[in-house]
């Protein structure tokens, strides 16, 4: 998501929760910023673990309608929602000072990939930088 | 037999083809992290940087060497073990760790092997140390000299990454025997750093028991580039009891062979690369950081003591051991692996797990 105002994460779980019927078979939620790639686990998991508190940071929503299919819950039609808010925190969501992420410069990736060849190293020499 | 020092490990490690030497000038200025971060993602080699250049663009006097223990057959190797044998080494460490007495007589004699052997690999002091072919004092004492890294854009100054820091509590107890913690050290002049130990770490404990008995700093020794056994316990968490330099004894099979520092009451591992002698200062504070670190952010700006360097000794062709830390997958993973096998043994101390 792109996180515009303090809160606006819940206002997503709310929103995928209730959009369509079918959205409320969902159990589980991440929510992350637009710089996390959704579908890579490593990078949404490095966002759990570094831009959330596991207590300030969950929403929990007891009793509402689950597919009967899910024996887990504990009614049949009737069970929990998860969310993890994974984004980057604003006041007044924080009042700490917040990280800022390690980014390596781009003139100098640019520049081992030019002479990876040259320093006769192993590997495709692919930046991990995306 | 064990490694005897660091080249030893290079040689066998260059053979079998995982060591790579590059002899195009690379920058320690940023280039380095750049390559190293590539090998990681791909369980890449161990490389020698022959020809560094530093960050005022002129060649350094020293070979850098990187991702040493970038995989984990590579860790295991440093510890003469297979990969799948890293467990049982976790396994003597929660038997060290232990805190209650053997529930029967059996036990007990069951746990005299590991004891004895523990008990015998106190290291053993030599004198005429290869880590000190060379000893400048004074106003030889230049940390230019070195080839130290800067790991990530913005970050305020070079950094020491991967120093063995050696110290000892003020007395005789177990817990004051010689510690070794990685602790890094971003330079601050030709022979002054900042000591960045956290609060709970071995650095810091003796420190503070320092500080509440005496008044003169406390001495302390950083050990640049070690045989790979002592590099490995120093990076593994020991009970405070047992010295660092006793685990690597028995990580080896063979005692670790130290030497008397030449400006400090410190014993320092006899084959190393590099030694910064010096003290920590009780009361000089500076701010070190921001610097990149593990979790893939800068760290917010902290106070911690300054060391001040009173001799660097080393080897006449010393390599300088580097690395970087950064978001996962960086160097520490696969030591984390290695802790992991540790702690997944601590079925000692944590009740149900097995």
């Amino acid at each position: 998501m792109k996180k515009a105002y303090p809160g606006h994460a819940k206002r997503v779980m709310m929103g995928a929760w209730s959009f369509l019927r079918q959205f409320m078979y969902t159990k589980f939620l991440i929510i992350v910023d637009d710089d996390i790639d959704a579908r890579d686990w490593k990078d949404v998991m490095w966002a759990v673990s570094t831009r959330m508190d596991p207590v300030r940071d969950i929403t929990k929503i007891e009793n509402t309608p689950i597919d009967y299919l899910d024996f887990a819950s504990p009614e049949s039609g009737l069970g929990g929602k998860l969310a993890l808010d994974a984004t980057n925190k604003m006041p007044p969501e924080t009042h700490r000072e917040w990280g800022e992420k390690i980014q390596m410069s781009e003139e100098v990736v640019n520049k081992i990939t030019e002479s990876w060849e040259k320093l006769g190293l192993p590997g495709s020499g692919k930046p991990i930088w995306k | 037999m064990p490694y005897a020092s660091l080249r030893d490990f290079m040689a066998l490690l260059e053979k079998e083809g995982k060591l790579v030497r590059v002899s195009e000038p690379v920058s320690t200025d940023l280039e380095m992290t750049e390559i190293q971060t590539r090998l990681l993602a791909e369980q890449g080699p161990a490389v020698l940087f022959e020809n560094p250049i530093n960050e005022h663009g002129e060649p350094a006097k020293m070979p850098v060497l990187v991702n040493l223990f970038g995989t984990v057959d590579r860790v295991a190797m440093g510890m003469q073990r297979k990969p799948e044998e890293l467990r049982e080494v976790g396994e003597t460490l929660a038997f060290l760790r232990q805190p209650e007495p053997p529930a029967s007589i059996r036990e007990a004699l069951g746990m005299l092997p590991v004891l004895k052997n523990a008990m015998s690999m106190r290291p053993k002091t030599v004198r005429g140390a290869p880590c000190q072919e060379v000893v400048l004092t004074g106003d030889q004492i230049d940390l230019n000299n070195l080839p130290i890294q800067t790991c990530w854009p913005g970050e305020p100054a070079p950094l020491i990454t991967w120093p063995l820091v050696v110290t000892k509590g003020p007395g005789n107890e177990k817990a004051d025997n010689f510690n070794l913690g990685i602790y890094r050290m971003q330079k601050l002049g030709k022979n002054r750093t900042i000591m960045r130990w956290l609060k709970h770490r071995g650095g810091a404990q003796h420190f503070q028991r320092w500080k509440k008995e005496k008044t003169e700093p406390l001495p302390v020794a950083a050990v640049i580039g070690a045989d790979p056994g002592t590099i490995l316990a120093a990076v593994t968490p020991v009970p405070d009891t047992l010295s660092e330099y006793q685990f690597a004894g028995l990580l080896r099979g063979e005692k670790v062979e130290l030497v008397d520092c030449k400006t400090v009451p410190l014993k320092v591992p006899a084959t190393a690369e590099i030694i910064l002698e010096g003290y920590v200062s009780l009361d000089d504070y500076e701010d070190e950081g921001p610097y990149g670190d593990h979790t893939g952010y800068y760290n917010s700006v902290e106070p911690f003591p300054v060391f001040t360097v009173t001799a660097i000794t080393m080897r006449k062709n010393p390599v300088y051991l580097s690395t970087f830390t950064g978001r996962p997958p960086d160097e520490q993973c696969p030591r984390r692996s290695f802790k992991r096998g540790v702690y997944s043994s601590t079925s000692a101390t944590v009740p149900g797990n097995r």
